[in-house]
């Protein structure tokens, strides 16, 4: 499901670029429509992410719904994947894919002299696509993930003018974690911008937990401690997709960086976000396995 | 800043966010961060704040290794270095 050979024909190969660029979004959204739950019958991973997504919402969603979840899941999945590959291509007129609301929260934040905290769900929505468009609109953002091979992100996506983000993997050994958070403490220092994608965990301290519709939910405490230790304003943000394919970028107005604001804050944002879009999470293998998310 | 100054002070802020009371004195090698020390890499990250608050000084990711800060008495004398 993660292959997506026509979108790459069309963003990567030089003949093809302009036609890719030509290519209006809605067209590319039809296509993946139509192509992604046919893919769901024939391959075999495609059809155990559906089983993941009925098992997970055995419990709270009726059988038709869970179906109808499970296939807007695989069209979530395959166009994810497909923004993300065209972004190189399209960066220069990004607003004909993206819808932007709330920067005005952010700029007021780093107006004030400090950096600023993107607060997201782990592997929820389009979060990539936040962290490109406001790198093209002249914000230094800094994403960071336990990704297990961050040269590759960093020589995807780290290179060129109109890609002012950068990947902070903080795999490795402990120095390496420690040295990766020194690195993001100097660069909301300079007023720069960090996206995090909080993790849930199925167990925690019920100081953490959250309201959510499919078994019990703790935000990462680690997260939340680094956050309290950064003490910069924390902003939620969500990434979804409108029914053009147009990823609809949303920023919230600012949080406290206190633990207890956040999970007020940010927790109830993000259970109400789960609950509504369920397909827009990539979650449902680890919640099926009860797992961390 | 003498070096007994510098530990006196570097000890107070490690005890602080170990939760070890102020009577229990902690040895010279004692192991502060790195994978066998007492702090996390979330503490660490507070802890290092706090030094280069208390001390004036600025520590870039590049010194943040384990010959500089894994004990009580290489981050004192880090930071005399530092300082000097």
């Amino acid at each position: 499901m993660t292959r997506v050979p026509l979108i790459k024909l069309c963003h990567r190969v030089p003949g093809f670029m302009r036609l890719g660029r030509a290519i209006p979004v809605h067209w590319y959204f039809s296509w993946i429509k139509t192509v992604a739950p046919l893919i769901g019958f024939f391959s075999v991973h495609a059809r155990e992410q559906r089983r993941y997504v009925t098992l997970a919402l055995a419990t709270s969603r009726g059988p038709g719904e869970s179906k109808s979840i499970a296939r807007r899941n695989l069209i979530y999945r395959k166009w994810r994947v497909c923004l993300q590959v065209a972004w190189p291509n399209i960066a220069g007129r990004y607003h004909q894919w993206v819808c932007l609301q709330g920067e005005e929260y952010l700029n007021q934040v780093c107006a004030a002299g400090r950096g600023a905290i993107l607060l997201s769900g782990h592997s929820f929505g389009f979060s990539g696509m936040a962290v490109r468009t406001l790198a093209q609109r002249g914000h230094e953002i800094i994403r960071t993930g336990a990704g297990r091979n961050p040269e590759r992100q960093r020589r995807r996506w780290g290179n060129g003018d109109f890609q002012r983000w950068q990947y902070l993997g903080y795999h490795g050994d402990y120095w390496h974690r420690f040295r990766v958070l020194k690195q993001l403490q100097d660069a909301l220092r300079r007023k720069a911008v960090l996206y995090i994608g909080i993790r849930g965990l199925p167990a925690g301290d019920p100081e953490y937990e959250i309201d959510y519709c499919h078994g019990r939910f703790f935000l990462d405490p680690q997260i939340l401690r680094l956050i309290e230790i950064l003490q910069v304003p924390v902003l939620p943000c969500f990434v979804l997709c409108d029914k053009n394919g147009r990823a609809g970028i949303k920023i919230f107005p600012a949080i406290t960086p206190v633990a207890k604001e956040i999970i007020t804050g940010f927790g109830s944002l993000y259970a109400e976000y789960l609950r509504n879009f369920p397909e827009n999470a990539n979650i449902w293998k680890r919640v099926a396995r009860g797992e961390e998310i | 800043m003498t070096r007994g100054e510098i530990h006196n002070s570097v000890e107070a802020l490690v005890k602080e966010l170990y939760h070890q009371e102020d009577g229990v004195n902690l040895a010279e090698n004692f192991p502060v961060l790195g994978p066998d020390g007492v702090l996390d890499s979330v503490l660490a990250l507070q802890l290092l704040l706090k030094i280069e608050e208390r001390f004036g000084i600025v520590v870039n990711d590049d010194e943040i290794e384990r010959e500089n800060l894994a004990n009580l008495a290489s981050i004192t004398k880090f930071i005399e270095r530092k300082l000097a």
